[in-house]
């Protein structure tokens, strides 16, 4: 383990320090239905600021999901909504994330980061490899012996 | 949440896609219904239904501003 992260770190029992039931996640959440969580995100993420950093995140290729999941654990962590009514505003909130990157004219949008599955049926799978193989077969007889260890000519 | 992200969409599209292709009236008059009402039509009020109208209302906001520009 890295010395520097171990001394950045909390100490061991840190957690044990406070009173339990005082954290905020501990507390009742200030928002259970899900028009207001939609609300608070909304009135967040079109702020001047906001459109600035979510365009720049997207085009440094972070996926809007990942946004959306950091966002919303940190609204549970805060306590202004409660896991599950987070978890149903989840496309929304990455919905809102995509248009408000497209508006403010992001180059590049990643959703979830990761790529469609190539859908090849068997057929063309075949015929693609029999291909290659016809080809590497040429090349390798093509290819003049003229090595040290060549064999002669017979 | 990020897991399934892509099943719940597949869930949500059908919905969204369900009330654009509702048929319209051909009447235009002052006094003309403004959609064809449907006895199959039931009211759901599900948590699906109401997140797919929220993700078709920031898709038709995004086409307003994207097309007023």
């Amino acid at each position: 383990m890295d010395a520097e992260m171990l001394i950045n770190g909390p100490v061991p029992g840190c957690s044990l320090t406070v009173e339990p039931g005082n954290a905020p996640w501990e507390q009742p959440p200030k928002y259970v239905e899900l028009a207001d969580v939609v609300d608070y995100y909304s009135d967040k993420l079109v702020s001047k600021d906001s459109l600035q950093t979510i365009k720049d995140a997207a085009n440094n290729g972070i996926p809007m999901t990942d946004l959306a999941e950091v966002m919303l654990k940190y609204g549970v962590m805060q306590g202004i909504h409660s896991i599950d009514v987070g978890s149903i505003s989840f496309p929304i909130i990455v919905e809102l994330l995509k248009t408000v990157a497209e508006i403010a004219g992001a180059t590049q949008i990643a959703i979830d980061g990761e790529e469609e599955e190539l859908e090849v049926d068997e057929e063309t799978f075949r015929q693609v490899m029999n291909e290659a193989k016809m080809n590497v077969a040429e090349k390798a007889s093509s290819v003049s012996k003229k090595g040290l260890m060549a064999k002669g000519e017979e | 949440m990020k897991k399934n992200y892509r099943k719940v969409m597949a869930s949500i599209e059908p919905i969204i896609n369900k009330d654009q292709s509702k048929p319209k009236p051909s009447k235009t008059g002052l006094l003309s219904p403004s959609s064809i009402p449907s006895s199959k039509e039931t009211k759901s009020n599900d948590v699906m239904t109401q997140v797919a109208k929220y993700v078709k209302a920031i898709r038709d906001k995004k086409k307003e501003v994207i097309n007023g520009r």
